[in-house]
C-alpha cells in the first residue's frame, strides 16, 4: 500500500485519524515520508495514540525502523558527496595558491629567462601542476624555436629527481627563490637537445598548428611533432601541447608530459596549464616589448649622438665661415686707412725728392689715419678676445651716473637733456664695473651721435631717457633717445660686426656692447617707440648675496 | 681742366684723391654716399666719376646703373678695395675698374685716357 499524500497531513488525515492507523507495516517509505515521520509524526499525539493501541505498535516500530535505515543510507550518500567536494575544493585551493605564487613570481621576474624558468617550474611543481617534464618553444619570426626545458631526458634521472622532490617537498617558493638568486639549474642535456629544435610556424607539426589554432591538445605516444629529436622523446610518451598567446601575439608553445609517473594528463591539469600559459605569455610579451623599446632607445641615442656630432661639425664650420667673413671685413677695414696712409706718405716722399719740405697737411693725414687704424685694430682685438669678468655688486643707478659724468661735456655741447627715472633704493646688479661702464659709454655715444646735428637734422639736441626697474632677479634698463631712429631696413643689422652708418664708426660698438652684456648673463634688444625713436632694452642679472651653501658647493666641485 | 666727382665714404681717401687730382689740374668734388652723388650729377655737369662700391645705404653698383641710365657717355671708374668686384657682371657697365691702392698712378692714368677719348 502506498502512502500517497501523507506528507500533506501535518496533523492528521482527512478523516481526523492518524495515517498510521491505515498504513500497513510494508508501506513504501519515500524520502518525504521519512522526513515527515522524523520531523512531525514522532511528536504527534495522534501517532502516540496509534502506537498505544496494541495493533498499531508493531506497525509503527517497523515503519520507524525502516525510516531510520533509509535515513542512514541518505546520510552515507551525503558524506561521500561531501568528501568528494572537499577533496576537489582542497585541490582547487592548492591550484589557486600555486597560480597565485606563480603569478606573483612572474610579476617579479626581471628578464625573459627568469619568466620562462618560473613558468616551467609552475608547470612541473608538485601539488597542482605536477607534470614530470615541460619544454617551451618560443616564436622567432616564422619559426618556433626550442628555448628552455625543465625535467630530464632520461627516465632514470627523472625518477631520481621526482623522488627527491617528493621527499624534500621542494616547494614552489624555494625553486622560485633559486631562480631569483641565479642558482637554479635546468638539465643541460635536455636543453642542449631542445636548442636544436626549429619548426616552421606554417608547418603541419602539431605544435605549430596548436599555436595557429590557439587550442591546447593531448597527443598519444608516437605522434610526430616534425623534429627527429623530439619525436624520439615522445616515442612512447603521451604529451600535451598548450599555446602561449595574447590577442594578436603568438608567443610560443608549451609541451608537457608525465614520462616518469606515467599518470594520464587530465582535463583539469590542461586547463591549469592554459591559465599558467596565458600569464606567462603576457609576461613574455612585456619582456619582448621592453627589449624592443630598449633597442629603439639605444638606436635613438646613437642617432642623437650622430646628430650632435654633425651639429658640432656644422657649428665649427659655421664659425670658420664667420671667421672668414670677419677676416675679409677686417682686411677691408684695415686696407682703406692703409691706402690713405700710403697715398699721403707717397706725397710726402715726392716733396722730399723734389728737395721740398713735406706738407704739414699730408703728415697730419698720415697721423690721423694711423691713429684711426690703431683704434680699429684695438676694437677688433676687443671684440675677438676672451674677456675675464670680475663680478661685483654694482648699483646700476651709480654706474649710469658715473658714465654720464664722462660724457657730460658732449651732452652739454649738443644740448641734450637726460631724464632719469630711477627707483629710490639701490638697484644692485652682478657686473664687472669696468665693462659695464664701457657698455654705458657706448650706448651714450650712440645716443649723442643720434641727437647731434647732421645735414638732414641741422638742429642738435633732444632728450635721453633712462628708466631703471629692479625686479630682484634681474634689473632692466630702458634707454631711449628722441633722435631720428634707426631705419627699418637697418634694424636687424645694428648688432652685426663692422656694420656702420657713420663715416668714423668701426661698426663694432654695438656688437661689443652686446657681447659684454651676454657675458654678464644679460640681454640687450632694440625696439622702437610709437614715435620711431630708438629704445634699447637691457636686462642684467640682479646681485644676490652669496649664500654659505653655494660657497660649499663651489668648494666641493673644485676639489 | 676737367670736373671730376669722387664718391668715397672714407674722409682720409677723399682728401687724398682731392689733393692728388687737383695737383694734376682737375676740379674735384667730393660725395660721401650714393644719394648725394646722384643729386650732385643731376645739378652739375661732370666729365668723369670715380666711384667706390662699398658705400653706406645705396652701394656703388646701384649708383653706377643709375648714372649710366641717365647718361651713357659719362665715364665712370669703379674704385674698390675688393678686386673680386671686377668679376661681378653688374659692374661691367663701368668704363674702368681700378683696385684701391696707395699708389694712384694707375687711377690717374685711367682718368687721363678716359678724358682723352673722343666722346661718341
Amino acid at each position: 500500500m502506498l502512502l500517497e499524500n501523507v506528507h500533506t497531513c501535518r496533523v492528521q488525515g482527512s478523516d481526523g485519524q492518524c495515517w498510521l492507523k491505515n498504513a500497513g507495516p510494508n508501506a513504501t517509505i519515500t524520502r518525504e515520508i521519512a522526513w515527515s515521520l522524523l520531523r512531525e509524526c514522532l511528536a504527534c499525539e495522534l501517532l502516540q495514540d496509534s502506537i498505544s493501541r496494541a495493533g498499531g505498535r508493531r506497525t509503527a516500530d517497523q515503519l520507524i525502523g525502516r525510516t531510520m535505515s533509509f535515513m542512514i543510507d541518505e546520510l552515507q550518500t551525503y558524506e561521500q558527496q561531501l568528501h568528494r567536494t572537499s577533496t576537489s575544493l582542497r585541490k582547487r585551493v592548492s591550484e589557486l595558491t600555486l597560480l597565485n605564487q606563480i603569478s606573483d613570481a612572474l610579476s617579479r621576474s626581471s628578464d625573459l629567462s627568469q619568466t620562462v624558468q618560473l613558468f616551467l617550474i609552475g608547470v612541473t611543481a608538485g601539488g597542482a601542476g605536477g607534470l614530470n617534464r615541460a619544454l617551451l618553444l618560443l616564436t622567432e619570426g616564422d619559426e618556433l624555436v626550442g628555448h628552455t626545458g625543465l625535467g630530464h631526458l632520461s627516465r632514470e634521472e627523472g625518477q631520481k629527481t621526482w623522488m627527491a622532490m617528493a621527499e624534500s617537498g621542494s616547494e614552489l617558493q624555494i625553486l622560485a627563490d633559486r631562480v631569483f638568486d641565479g642558482t637554479f639549474r635546468a638539465d643541460a642535456e635536455l636543453n642542449k637537445l631542445l636548442r636544436t629544435v626549429r619548426l616552421r610556424r606554417d608547418s603541419d607539426s602539431p605544435l605549430a598548428s596548436c599555436l595557429r589554432e590557439r587550442v591546447a591538445r593531448s597527443y598519444s605516444p608516437g605522434t610526430s611533432v616534425g623534429h627527429s629529436n623530439l619525436d624520439r622523446m615522445y616515442k612512447d610518451t603521451p604529451f600535451v601541447a598548450v599555446p602561449l598567446f595574447m590577442e594578436h601575439d603568438e608567443v610560443g608553445v608549451l609541451v608537457a608530459d608525465n614520462f616518469v609517473t606515467g599518470l594520464p594528463i587530465i582535463e583539469e591539469s590542461i586547463s591549469l596549464l592554459q591559465t599558467l600559459a596565458h600569464q606567462a605569455a603576457s609576461e613574455i610579451i612585456n619582456h619582448r616589448l621592453h627589449a624592443d623599446l630598449q633597442r629603439q632607445l639605444q638606436e635613438t641615442e646613437h642617432l642623437y649622438e650622430l646628430l650632435r656630432e654633425n651639429q658640432n661639425y656644422l657649428l665649427q664650420h659655421e664659425r670658420l665661415v664667420d671667421m672668414g667673413k670677419l677676416a675679409t671685413t677686417v682686411a677691408h677695414e684695415i686696407k682703406t686707412p692703409l691706402v690713405a696712409i700710403g697715398g699721403f706718405a707717397r706725397r710726402a716722399e715726392r716733396r722730399l725728392q723734389a728737395g721740398e719740405q713735406p706738407s704739414q697737411r699730408d703728415l697730419d693725414m698720415i697721423i690721423k689715419e694711423v691713429s684711426r687704424l690703431e683704434r680699429i685694430t684695438s676694437e677688433i682685438l676687443d671684440y675677438s678676445k676672451e674677456v675675464r669678468l670680475n663680478f661685483e655688486r654694482v648699483d646700476l643707478r651709480e654706474a649710469l651716473d658715473d658714465s654720464l659724468d664722462i660724457v657730460e661735456s658732449r651732452l652739454d655741447a649738443a644740448g641734450i637733456h637726460v631724464q632719469r627715472k630711477y627707483p629710490e633704493s639701490a638697484c644692485p646688479v652682478k657686473a664687472d664695473p669696468r665693462r659695464l661702464k664701457q657698455v654705458m659709454l657706448n650706448l651714450f655715444e650712440n645716443a649723442i651721435d643720434a641727437l647731434s646735428s647732421t645735414p638732414e637734422r641741422p638742429v642738435a639736441g633732444g632728450t635721453i631717457t633712462l628708466s631703471v626697474l629692479d625686479a630682484g632677479d634681474a634689473v632692466t634698463l630702458e634707454m631711449s633717445d628722441t633722435g631720428p631712429g634707426i631705419p627699418d631696413d637697418l634694424f636687424d643689422r645694428v648688432f652685426t660686426p663692422f656694420f656702420t652708418t657713420k663715416p668714423e664708426g668701426s661698426g663694432l660698438g654695438l656688437p661689443v656692447t652686446r657681447r659684454i652684456i651676454t657675458d654678464h648673463g644679460g640681454r640687450i634688444s632694440l625696439a622702437k617707440d610709437d614715435f620711431g625713436h630708438t629704445r634699447f632694452l637691457i636686462e642684467l642679472p640682479g646681485w644676490r648675496e652669496p649664500a654659505v651653501r653655494e660657497m660649499e658647493h663651489v668648494t666641493n666641485t673644485g676639489s | 681742366m676737367s670736373r671730376i666727382l669722387v664718391v668715397e665714404d672714407e674722409p682720409g681717401l677723399q682728401q687724398l684723391y682731392k689733393l692728388e687730382l687737383e695737383e694734376v689740374g682737375h676740379e674735384v668734388m667730393l660725395c660721401g654716399d650714393g644719394e648725394s652723388a646722384l643729386a650732385a650729377t643731376r645739378d652739375e655737369g661732370f666729365d668723369l666719376v670715380v666711384l667706390d662700391i662699398k658705400l653706406p645705404r645705396m652701394d656703388g653698383t646701384e649708383v653706377l646703373h643709375e648714372l649710366k641710365k641717365r647718361n651713357r657717355d659719362l665715364p665712370v671708374i669703379l674704385n674698390s678695395a675688393y678686386a673680386t668686384y671686377k668679376n661681378d657682371f653688374s659692374n661691367w657697365l663701368a668704363d674702368e675698374f681700378v683696385v684701391k691702392s696707395a699708389d694712384l698712378t694707375e687711377l690717374k692714368a685711367r682718368i687721363e685716357s678716359l678724358l682723352a677719348a673722343p666722346r661718341a
